[in-house]
């Protein structure tokens, strides 16, 4: 009789496996991208989400790596009222520090680069329609060779964000197992900053006049990308669970479970939000909740039960509705796609909500089970929110608005006009949208 | 108004890190660390009403 494998010697493979699912996260961004943007940009958008992906993984891979680290590898530190502070990483450049063993830190560089791309790509969708390539791909570089992987290291690197249980007592550190505070939240919070940045679309904002709508030119891209973007979130929540919380193999449909159940129940939501606000279900905000619940469950998908994923979407649904709507008509924050409270709001609201319900195992592999609440916890996610608000989002304003006085980063008044796709590309996406004569 | 606002988010967030150091006891650290996180919301709200004044005197 053959015996049964050993769990243990399975789980890198299937670690790389379902890092291996989350290049739909990324397919099913870029649709959405595409789609809420103009259809004289349609191109552009599809040009500018890929090459943001292609420089965020060169200069993750030049020089994001030595920065962010993996826990048990090389860092600096200093000492602080008795603490020790794990502030960055000493790897050299290049990943030239990572041996060809499948060990968990090469399978770390394998999520991250995925993980860094998606980040890089939410604010391309902010700037849809007026955001210049050359700035692109200068911000996601600055983006994915620094500020990402600073963060990261505090999270996930062995950083003094993750010791925050060790050094105070507040739970188990700050926990994050799928990235709603160091891919998301960081890269909503890039969108925002781009959003001050670059200012609205021409047209959006008039004198004594409610803000302009311009609807995303193609709703059937945005769907099926929310639609693609399911198994890929899955694999992208299981694989953090596993690589930086320590989940055990058996937890993985447990993690499904909830991260499906978050989606569903915060698109609901935005369903019965819109229906009874518009009379129908509008389909872009509807979209926006579908993403928003997948972006919470990334918090909490390894720490609580079913039917807490499910109280998480619902409030995520509603919270993201709330704040698309003061985004866009109080604060004046022109954002296309939704990309700041898809990914901000419901993100800060996914971290708030795994201090409050997390249930840590109190064995390996006993997810299932359930684990036990413990003391701090929702201190140490309110320090890692308060982090990401207080340092990261003044640190990217400030390098958007140096480059931005280097070389402004919006297009001009006449490129704008044009269309993305003109003035950028020379050609649009959709040439027989042109009109001829009958002769 | 912006930059006001992007000063009081470090500011915020210094105060929610001395919250840790200075006080073991959790109600005390819970009190510094809220106030740490009132003033990186006040550093928020102004960092968008700037953002909002400026867009009016554009259009």
């Amino acid at each position: 009789m053959t015996p049964a494998p050993d769990p243990v010697s399975l789980t890198a493979p299937i670690c790389a496996l379902l890092i291996a699912l989350v290049p739909l996260v990324l397919a099913g961004l870029v649709l959405i991208n595409t789609g809420f943007g103009r259809a004289r940009g349609a191109a552009y958008a599809m040009l500018s989400s890929l090459t943001a992906m292609a420089i965020a993984a060169a200069t993750y891979c030049l020089c994001g790596f030595s920065w962010e680290g993996f826990t048990g590898l090389p860092a600096s530190m200093f000492s602080l009222g008795g603490k020790p502070w794990d502030w960055i990483a000493k790897e050299p450049f290049f990943l030239r520090g990572l041996t060809s063993s499948p060990s968990r830190a090469a399978l770390a560089v394998f999520l991250q680069l995925l993980l860094v791309s998606i980040a890089a790509l939410i604010p391309v969708s902010t700037g849809a329609d007026r955001w210049k390539l050359r700035s692109i791909c200068i911000s996601t570089a600055l983006f994915a060779g620094w500020t990402y992987p600073l963060f990261a290291h505090w999270v996930w690197g062995g950083g003094w964000l993750a010791q925050l249980g060790r050094n105070f007592g507040l739970g188990n550190g700050f926990l994050d197992p799928g990235g709603a505070g160091t891919a998301q939240v960081l890269g909503g919070l890039f969108a925002l900053s781009l959003a001050w940045t670059l200012g609205p679309r021409r047209g959006k904002y008039r004198a004594d006049r409610p803000p302009a709508a311009i609807p995303g030119h193609n709703m059937v891209y945005v769907l099926f990308g929310c639609v693609l973007i399911v198994p890929g979130w899955i694999g992208l929540n299981a694989a953090g669970a596993i690589l930086f919380a320590g989940a055990a193999i058996p937890s993985i449909a447990l993690i499904a479970v909830n991260t499906m159940l978050s989606a569903s129940t915060s698109y609901l939501v935005a369903v019965l939000v819109t229906r009874v606000r518009f009379g129908k279900p509008d389909a872009s905000l509807c979209a926006n909740g579908w993403v928003g619940g997948l972006v919470a469950s990334s918090a909490i998908c390894c720490f609580v039960t079913p039917i807490v994923a499910m109280v998480v979407g619902v409030v995520a649904g509603a919270l993201v509705m709330a704040a698309a709507e003061v985004l866009e008509v109080r604060l004046k924050v022109d954002d296309p796609g939704g990309a700041i409270s898809v990914h901000v709001v419901a993100g800060v609201w996914g971290l708030l909500a795994a201090g409050v319900y997390a249930h840590i195992p109190t064995a390996p592999g006993s997810f299932l089970s359930g684990g036990q609440r413990v003391s701090g916890q929702l201190l140490a996610q309110v320090v890692g929110i308060a982090t990401l608000v207080g340092i990261m989002l003044p640190m990217i304003h400030g390098l958007n608005w140096v480059l931005n006085r280097v070389d402004p980063q919006r297009v001009t008044r006449h490129g704008e006009q044009m269309g993305m796709d003109m003035h950028e590309l020379g050609g649009g996406a959709y040439p027989e949208f042109v009109m001829h004569s009958e002769d | 108004m912006r930059l006001m606002g992007l000063l009081l988010l470090p500011a915020g967030w210094i105060i929610v890190i001395s919250s840790m150091l200075l006080f073991p006891q959790a109600a005390l650290r819970w009190t510094f660390a809220l106030a740490g996180v009132c003033i990186e919301a006040a550093g928020l709200a102004l960092a968008f009403l700037g953002g909002r004044d400026t867009k009016d005197a554009a259009e």
